[in-house]
């Protein structure tokens, strides 16, 4: 502590006789030091006093300035209902919501303050009438803190039961998951379990994601009207040829999104614990089969590829191959030569495997790996199924997998492959998620087989097994395929897997379209027919009418020029032009 | 000189506590405000979720064709066909002398015996 440097000690003298005004009083003796000792005390004090004020200030800059640690908050973001929800929404590609949470009240009890447990069940049954009064009763007599009564409550049985006024009963506020469009994406999304934990579909796969982020939500590759029309078409389709289920497939053929996935029977995810388990199975992609004559354009595109045989080159289909124990004939038999576009017109099994064959087993083999037929495909569903692939993979595998049997696959993998040949030649992986910008897409083969595959396709539409998926404006080109199911080791000659998958507009195909009914049956209609022609082909040809509009894709009427949209194709005699 | 000083650090000894506690009152005021305000926006945004649940819910596509079969014969709504789809420039040439229409002396609709200031 320093003396206080006001105090001039050196003035204080010998008091004098006569003091001047305005000059220093001067005390000598006991007197001088008795000012001298307050005068210190005082400039002590005063130093004291001066730094508590000091500390005042300081504290008090510190409180006004804003961003200390003080009460302004400045930039907090405002509250938003998403961050309140226990788990993100779910919208279609047009931004309609498809899954949400929504809050609702459940009742409970605490039995221990419920003096007549008869009469209490009896007014709660009044109230709400699915509830089970003996087991109510039960439960109210059971002594327990908390016992549930109903789950979910409407507001207006929320007012029934507040009315009643019976301590004891209370309510909880709770989050419940909710489809607000019904059945309608029953595959695609799945469903969540009471505490709302995704248990299938997407509400699985993206569980994580939709439990902990909160930056908007999820964007499907859905569209929903399309998925409405698919829907429709299927649905009267499967009434028509009554077939156990049917399935739909809308593939983006460049970005590999799905624009539509159907699988029925379906079951509404509001309500899934009633679903059956035949519901509740995902046909297009949980679901393998054996899917017959679709596949030949695989085994077509790839003889083109690898250059084992030419758009004018051929086989000969007289006689059919006798492999071990196995016949290999054709259903039509033409009994003679026939060119590749011939082979792949009247679909022919002969002329497929011995297609095959030339390109040997192994390089069959490494090109439907590469088209991703002889694995699990890598997509957002929990619920996708592992090919079955002949293994040990022989010869003879290889001739019947030219046309479709022996290598069961599920619909995703088929018309993903389909995409490719179509496409101009490059694989994207397919996916339920709204992809902003185009997704890596591998070269699988090269556009001239790609071009050759789109003629070939619009050759069986135009002229061939499919001329019922027809659609006048777009043109549609395609393949069917009629497969008998694999039962009990053997093949069932009744039970059929018939299916078609198409690709419009063919010129520059912008979406696969795969139509599959399992085990239609021959109606007068079709004259007796179960064939994928009689009813896989026009069901897919309806929903191309139903959807082309809805995307957007502009029909052309008039008959494209010659240069660009007509290929010539070899037949035994002469030459016949295909449009496509 | 000092005693000037120490009555103009009164002053403002006096002033800043007065300052300080408005400025206080209004901060806090206003952050009731924002408490009262961010309560009413959770209310509104979650009315909203709701509505629009409600909304995608009444607006299934499925529930819709339902109803427009059900009153097909008022409304005549069809699915859209590929030949309904056209481009503007698809579109035939406009004709070049539209007929004019003929025009009626009087507005037709009008109930008998009103007249206004531009018939007169």
């Amino acid at each position: 502590m320093q003396p206080p440097p006001s105090l001039d000690l050196e003035t204080v003298q010998e008091m004098p006789e006569r003091r001047r005004a305005g000059e220093p009083i001067k005390l000598v003796g006991i007197g001088e030091q008795a000012l001298r000792k307050g005068r210190a005390r005082l400039a002590l004090t005063g130093v004291v006093f001066g730094l508590a004020f000091a500390v005042l200030a300081v504290r008090l800059g510190d409180l006004a300035w804003p961003n200390g640690d003080g009460e302004a908050r400045p930039g907090t973001a405002a509250a938003a209902i998403s961050d309140t929800l226990e788990r993100g929404d779910i919208v279609d590609r047009n931004g309609t919501l498809v899954a949400s949470n929504l809050s609702t009240v459940s009742l409970y009890a605490d039995a221990r303050l419920i003096d007549d447990a008869a009469a209490v069940a009896a007014k709660l049954v009044r109230i709400m009438p699915d509830l089970d009064e003996a087991a109510m009763r039960a439960r109210l007599t059971s002594g327990r803190a908390f016992v549930w009564i109903k789950r979910n409550l409407t507001p207006a049985e929320q007012f029934a039961v507040n009315r009643l006024g019976i301590p004891g009963l209370d309510f909880q506020e709770a989050q419940r998951r909710i489809y607000p469009q019904g059945p309608l994406l029953a595959h695609v999304l799945g469903f969540t379990d009471i505490d709302n934990g995704g248990i299938a579909g997407l509400e699985r796969s993206l569980d994580t994601r939709l439990r902990t982020r909160r930056d908007g939500p999820v964007e499907l590759s859905i569209d929903l009207r399309v998925q409405h029309a698919v829907r429709d078409v299927l649905a009267a389709s499967m009434a028509r040829y009554k077939a156990l289920g049917a399935a739909g497939l809308v593939l983006d053929a460049t970005t590999g999104e799905v624009v539509s996935m159907v699988s029925l029977p379906d079951f509404d995810p509001n309500d899934a614990g009633t679903a059956s388990d035949d519901a509740r199975f995902n046909r297009i992609t949980l679901g393998v089969y054996e899917l017959g004559s679709v596949f030949k354009a695989f085994t077509v595109a790839m003889a083109l590829d690898t250059g084992t045989v030419d758009m004018r080159g051929g086989y000969d289909a007289t006689h059919p191959i006798k492999v071990a124990r196995f016949t290999i004939r054709d259903d039509h038999p033409k009994a003679r030569w026939l060119s590749v576009p011939e082979i792949f017109k009247y679909s022919s099994n002969i002329g497929a495997a011995k297609m095959a064959m030339d390109v040997g087993t192994p390089r069959v083999r490494q090109f439907l790996a590469r088209l991703g037929m002889l694995t699990r495909p890598d997509f957002e569903l929990p619920e996708t199924g592992a090919p079955l692939a002949p293994s040990p993979w022989r010869d003879i595998n290889t001739m019947t997998v030219a046309f479709g049997h022996g290598l069961a696959v599920s619909p995703l993998q088929l018309a993903s492959g389909m995409s490719a040949l179509v496409n101009g030649g490059t694989l994207a992986r397919p996916t339920l998620i709204k992809q902003k910008t185009q997704p890596r897409a591998d070269r699988v083969i090269s556009k001239r087989t790609s071009r050759a595959m789109r003629g070939l396709l619009r050759l069986v539409v135009a002229d061939g097994t499919g001329k019922q998926a027809d659609v006048p404006g777009y043109l549609v080109g395609g393949k069917t395929g009629t497969a008998e199911k694999a039962k009990h080791g053997g093949y069932a000659r009744k039970a059929l897997i018939s299916s078609f998958v198409a690709a419009f507009p063919i010129k520059q195909p912008r979406y696969v379209v795969y139509a599959l009914l399992d085990e239609p049956r021959g109606i007068e209609e079709t004259h007796g027919f179960r064939s994928a022609g009689w009813n896989a082909a026009p069901t897919a040809g309806r929903i191309i009418a139903r959807i082309a509009p809805l995307l957007g894709v502009r029909p052309e009427f008039a008959p494209p020029p010659e240069s660009e949209g007509r290929m010539a194709v070899a037949m035994q005699k002469g030459t016949k032009l295909a449009s496509f | 000189m000092i005693a000037r000083l120490t009555w103009a650090l009164g002053a403002v000894a006096l002033a800043l506590p007065v300052g300080l506690y408005g400025l206080e009152h209004r901060v806090s005021a206003l952050e009731d405000d924002v408490v009262r305000f961010e309560g009413m926006l959770l209310d509104e945004q979650s009315q909203a979720h709701v509505l629009r649940a409600e909304w995608a819910h009444l607006n299934q596509p499925r529930r819709l064709q339902e109803l427009i079969l059900r009153h097909e014969a008022v409304l005549g709504l069809e699915p859209i066909t590929p030949a309904q789809v056209a481009r503007i420039a698809d579109l035939p040439a406009r004709l070049q002398d539209e007929p004019s229409l003929p025009v009626p002396a009087r507005n037709p609709f009008r109930p008998v015996g009103l007249t206004t200031v531009a018939d007169q």
